[in-house]
């Protein structure tokens, strides 16, 4: 039932990414429209996936890598309609959507069975370290976008030419606000999903932080993201400087989510 | 020359390159193995490479002296930029400026002149303080000044303003608590087989070091449930296992608590969590004498013994020093177990008898005619090996740095969320009294998400107009 119920939400985003970037080709209203809708659908077909298998599993579904890429996706579309609803920032959908793809799409490659928890992820903690870090994680994803867009856009500014997306991408400014935004939501969340981890880990394992590779990485990008807040609250590295940043930190992000986990040996070998 | 060190301790450059610094070299302790066995290191990098990456602390990197150097430089930068700017922001809170200086109304945006023609300049104020109070704002001090007229200053968020200063310093305070844990605490783990006791941690940091504890710890019962497969039999993979630890302080039992994984046992800020759990196999040796009659039949593990005495009353103990559950020779020619498979189970048994000299023999299951007993007036086979004697894996720690570190936990979550959502805002107006009608300054000030509050200033600003020329009328 989940199953069938995540497959149709890959579908509608198939169908939402496809609408979008039409619209960032052709600027149709209704590429628009429809990309929004089936964006919705999906969402709604991938909440009650998520729901399902929450209730059949008994513990939330972000305990091994199909389910985790599932609700990453999940994540940034949540955040995508929201930025939607609030601000409708042009073409945002064209750039946002297709990543959140990739991660539902992964997913889908992935064995999707449930499986029974390991004792030490039979914890309350499971629910609040996951949620958060992986909220961190996908804000930090618009940053990441918001970043592109504004070199692309800068890009065309800067040559003099009036290029394919000049009217089509957000100003300057609005996608510089978009990376502040996701910074000053995803820097306290990733610090939130650090420390219950490091909680979590010290009622399981008795110690709170052991540098296994899976922390060191999450410190690791905690530090590039708190270099990146003090150089734009504190020095003012706007703009171009902090949309590079905004994209390095992002692939921080995916070395700790998905590489350590691939390459690298440590306790969190089960996510 | 304190100045410069203030200024460099305080500098935000140094604050980015330690992060960026951090970041980096983080990594390398992730890609080679940590705190590994020397032989594996050489094995794998080579006689010189192992010896240079060993004096860059490589190999225990978090814990080499540069590390930490570069974590207490971050925690003095952080301790010295705050203390420079606590005064100040100290001062812009306690003793907010409500007289604004020429100067500061200059440097100070956004800001509006408004102008109006109404008689007195009490009745000015009087419109002023309830758009004041409309906007959310309200007036927190009011001056009379007989040259000019009226200044009014009122504020939003201060802690907004002290965010910054208590982020900061709750993860002073983590440090701090990792320090005293570093210092005063210890780390260990300790096998106790069901039924048993124990004392003696093996400690895990510093060595392969023996820690006794003043006390003891029991294994009254070990228990692992198996999640069950489709069919309702049990598979492999533990759902659950669980210790009823008992804890003897001076030989009195004071404790006793069942743990599990999340839900370990506190004696005196000894820690012990469930983390593991093992089985070495009971085998059931027979004794009979040399000329075929039975004496017995006794359970042992690998390192117990048993006894037996003869007619005459003579002990003769029996330890199993070793066993091998698949016995071979390897190519060196030593015995060893190819796999933890009962193929072929060997016991190595020792045998004492009470006034003569101790002798070793073989026992095997498969070949229980083989010549087992030596020169002793007994014969010994193994004749079952049954599942045998559980223990459980405890950690053991003790770490008194824990409550400072939640603390400062707690407060870095708090702090980060004031400083992101909490901007400290203050507003100023100065009634000007012109003889023949007012001239009123508003003036706004934030330290953070300045175009909402630009929005929100101009609003103000929009009622205050039209409040004024509504009483004009």
């Amino acid at each position: 039932m989940n199953v069938a119920f995540f497959l149709i939400s890959l579908g509608c985003y198939f169908g939402a990414v496809f609408c979008h970037l039409m619209n960032l080709i052709n600027q149709r209203v209704w590429a628009r429209q429809w990309g929004n809708l089936l964006t919705l659908s999906g969402f709604i077909f991938h909440t009650l996936a998520l729901i399902v298998r929450l209730w059949h599993s008994g513990h939330i579904p972000i305990a091994n890598l199909h389910e985790s890429l599932s609700f990453f996706g999940w994540a940034i579309i949540l955040f995508y309609l929201v930025l939607e609803y609030k601000y409708r920032i042009p073409s945002l959908g064209a750039f946002v959507l297709p990543l959140a793809l990739v991660f539902v799409f992964s997913a889908s490659m992935l064995p999707k069975e449930i499986q029974p928890l390991i004792p030490a992820l039979q914890s309350m903690w499971l629910g609040i370290h996951t949620t958060t870090s992986f909220g961190g994680y996908a804000t930090f994803a618009f940053a990441f976008v918001a970043g592109i867009m504004y070199l692309i856009q800068e890009n065309q500014l800067r040559s003099k030419k009036i290029g394919l997306f000049y009217y089509r991408l957000p100003s300057l400014e609005v996608l510089d606000d978009l990376i502040h935004k996701s910074l000053v939501f995803g820097f306290p969340l990733l610090t939130i999903g650090i420390i219950t981890g490091s909680l979590w880990a010290n009622t399981a394992w008795g110690s709170y932080w052991s540098w296994d590779p899976k922390e060191t990485w999450a410190l690791i990008t905690w530090f590039i993201y708190a270099a990146l807040v003090h150089a734009r609250f504190t020095i003012g590295w706007r703009g171009r400087k902090s949309a590079y940043l905004a994209i390095i930190g992002f692939c921080f992000v995916l070395f700790t989510f998905l590489g350590v986990n691939l390459l690298l040996k440590g306790l969190h070998s089960y996510a | 020359m304190v100045k410069k060190l203030v200024r460099f301790f305080s500098s935000l450059k140094l604050t980015i390159s330690l992060l960026i610094i951090l970041a980096l070299t983080s990594i390398i302790g992730t890609v080679i193995q940590q705190q590994q066995n020397p032989a594996i290191y050489v094995q794998q990098f080579g006689k010189s490479t192992y010896q240079i990456l060993k004096i860059l602390g490589f190999f225990d990197l978090y814990h080499s002296w540069w590390f930490i150097t570069l974590l207490a430089l971050l925690a003095l930068n952080l301790l010295v930029c705050s203390l420079r700017r606590l005064p100040r922001d100290l001062k812009l809170i306690l003793s907010p400026k409500v007289k604004i200086t020429d100067n500061e109304l200059k440097s100070l945006r956004p800001q509006e002149k408004i102008s109006t023609n109404l008689p007195s300049v009490d009745q000015t104020l009087e419109v002023v303080l309830t758009a004041l109070k409309n906007s959310g704002f309200g007036c927190h001090h009011k001056v009379k000044d007989e040259g000019v007229g009226w200044y009014l200053f009122s504020e939003r968020g201060k802690l907004g303003r002290l965010a910054f200063h208590i982020t900061h310093l709750s993860i002073i305070i983590i440090f701090a608590g990792a320090i005293i844990g570093a210092a005063k605490g210890f780390k260990g783990f300790i096998n106790i087989f069901e039924g048993e006791k124990g004392k003696f941690i093996t400690l895990q940091s510093g060595g392969q070091g023996m820690r006794e504890l003043d006390f003891e710890v029991e294994c009254k019962k070990f228990e692992v449930i198996y999640y069950q497969d489709a069919t309702g039999n049990p598979t492999n993979r533990p759902k659950d296992y669980k210790s009823l630890l008992a804890i003897h302080d001076h030989g009195r039992e004071v404790l006793a608590k069942e743990i599990e994984v999340n839900s370990p046992l506190n004696y005196h800020g000894i820690y012990f969590y469930q983390s593991s759990f093992g089985e070495i196999p009971r085998l059931t040796i027979t004794v009979k004498t040399r000329q075929g009659e039975p004496i017995g039949s006794f359970d042992v593990w690998e390192g117990g013994s048993f006894r037996f005495s003869d007619q005459n009353g003579q002990q003769t103990q029996v330890t199993l020093l070793r066993y091998f559950p698949d016995f071979y020779m390897n190519q060196n020619g030593q015995v060893d177990s190819r796999s933890n498979v009962p193929n072929n189970p060997a016991a190595f048994l020792e045998i004492k008898p009470a006034n003569d000299q101790p002798q070793q023999t073989w026992v095997f299951y498969r070949f229980p005619d083989f010549p087992h007993g030596g020169q002793t007036d007994y014969r010994f086979s193994l004749t079952s090996i049954n599942s045998g004697k559980k223990f459980t894996g405890l950690q053991v720690v003790r770490d008194p740095g824990v409550p400072l570190v939640w603390t400062g936990c707690i407060i870095l979550i708090i702090g980060i969320i004031v400083l992101f959502s909490v901007p400290h805002e203050r507003l100023w107006v100065v009634i000007a009294d012109k003889g023949s009608g007012q001239e009123i300054m508003i003036i706004g000030n934030t330290n953070k998400n300045k175009p909402s509050f630009q929005g929100r200033f101009a609003q103000i600003v929009t009622n205050l107009k039209s409040d004024l020329a509504d009483r004009t009328k």
